[in-house]
């Protein structure tokens, strides 16, 4: 955590190889997170470069150190919405196909889970996703999510509660499929 | 029905999969990118943070209004004590050939966006302090604020603003008009030196994202906008 410290520190007065060091230490979760929220790498990669360039920017902003992991979430996450928010004016008319082919290995989520999942995820805004990633796949705490979002914890818990509520409509949605499926067969 | 339990179970199994490597061209491209990107100074960044206080853009667009008012009484036609002769125009060098135009405010804070709220009233456009600068309009307006020593810029522009490097001098920055197909954005500065040498400035350039106002250090772009304030400043007391 020290050495952490000092390459923050570092990256501050302008060094440029302490922030690719930094890059390095945190790149690894932090495409992780952008990737589920854009579901997309090379999206992902184009968000992620503009974040830790922004990051870089704003470096000095940060006034303790300590606190870098969580300002570099904020920072990348925010990226993320907005370039979700900009694909989804574009895209918003585009439709995704089903999915063919067996099951997976993993017996909870059939293909057409994954696939209805994946339907029900690009339905929802991009802060919707970004609170259901950084809830469910990054283990933040609602009040931690509100921080990272600047959003209200209130606004946060009831944004969560539509995600959780779409994907669960998305989910039983290819269960009735396949029980109709299951019984014309 | 899949209940709570289970729906957070396959959310959580599901966003697991996928990649969790960052590939190593992230780092060169971001190497590359940054070595080219100035870093912004702290005060800058504390800046930010303080337009994003509600109360501070409530007074800063209180003290605007404030400030335009004066200014759209001072350009009413006609406006006259009745004693002597005829009031004073709003600009005591105008030239014929230029007309001056109003034109509408507008408000796009009004949707929740995360712009300041934009003066409501008039500006004047094509005045005698209008100077064409490389491709973007100035417009400058100067406003004595009972003291010489403390004269306070407007500055109106398409692009680009200055900005002194005391925050507290800044009183209102936020898109205040639009002319045609151009979005003018304003400020105030106080304390402003007439003496542009002592003015330590930067320059920045605005840019609207749909609803997000970005701004970018240019350093040296627009800096001749420096000595043209200083010229009417000193030109036009």
């Amino acid at each position: 955590m020290a050495r952490d410290r000092d390459l923050v520190e570092a990256a501050q007065r302008g060094d440029q190889a302490a922030f690719v060091d930094l890059v390095r230490l945190t790149g690894d979760r932090l495409f992780a997170i952008a990737y589920r929220i854009l579901r997309d790498v090379d999206r992902t990669e184009d968000a992620l470069q503009d974040a830790l360039v922004i990051a870089w920017r704003d470096l000095r902003g940060l006034r303790d150190p300590d606190r870098f992991d969580a300002w570099m979430n904020r920072v990348v996450t925010n990226v993320c919405i907005a370039n979700a928010t900009r694909e989804r004016r574009r895209t918003v008319k585009l439709r995704v196909l089903p999915v063919e082919g067996p099951a997976g290995p993993d017996d909870l989520l059939g293909v057409g889970d994954r696939d209805q999942l994946e339907r029900g995820f690009r339905r929802l805004t991009p802060d919707e996703r970004a609170i259901l990633v950084l809830h469910h796949y990054a283990g933040y705490t609602l009040a931690e999510i509100a921080e990272t979002l600047g959003a209200p914890a209130g606004t946060v818990r009831s944004r969560l509660h539509h995600a959780h509520r779409a994907m669960r409509a998305a989910l039983d949605a290819e269960a009735r499929t396949s029980t109709v499926g299951g019984r014309s067969a | 029905m899949t209940d709570d339990r289970e729906l957070s179970l396959i959310i959580d199994r599901w966003l697991e999969e996928g990649p969790v490597e960052m590939p190593d061209r992230v780092i060169d491209t971001t190497a590359v990118r940054i070595s080219r990107q100035r870093q912004q100074p702290a005060w800058r960044l504390d800046w930010r943070h303080l337009t994003m206080n509600t109360t501070y853009k409530i007074t800063a667009a209180i003290a605007a209004i404030a400030i335009i008012g004066l200014i759209g009484y001072n350009l009413l036609p006609g406006r006259s004590t009745g004693v002597g002769g005829p009031g004073p125009t709003a600009s005591p060098t105008a030239s014929p050939s230029v007309a001056i135009s109003e034109v509408t405010i507008v408000d796009p804070a009004g949707a929740g966006s995360d712009i300041p709220a934009a003066v409501r009233g008039t500006y004047s456009e094509g005045d005698w302090n209008a100077l064409p600068v490389g491709d973007d309009r100035y417009s400058w307006q100067l406003l004595p604020a009972g003291d010489t020593k403390c004269v306070e810029l407007v500055h109106l522009t398409t692009s680009c603003i200055v900005i002194t490097r005391q925050p507290s001098d800044i009183e209102q920055y936020g898109p205040a008009a639009v002319v045609g197909d151009l979005i003018y954005y304003k400020m105030i500065i106080h304390n402003f030196q007439t003496d542009p040498c002592l003015n330590q400035v930067s320059v920045w350039r605005f840019s609207v994202l749909t609803d997000r106002l970005t701004m970018q250090q240019l350093d040296p772009g627009c800096r001749n906008s420096l000595d043209d304030a200083g010229f009417l400043l000193r030109t036009n007391p």
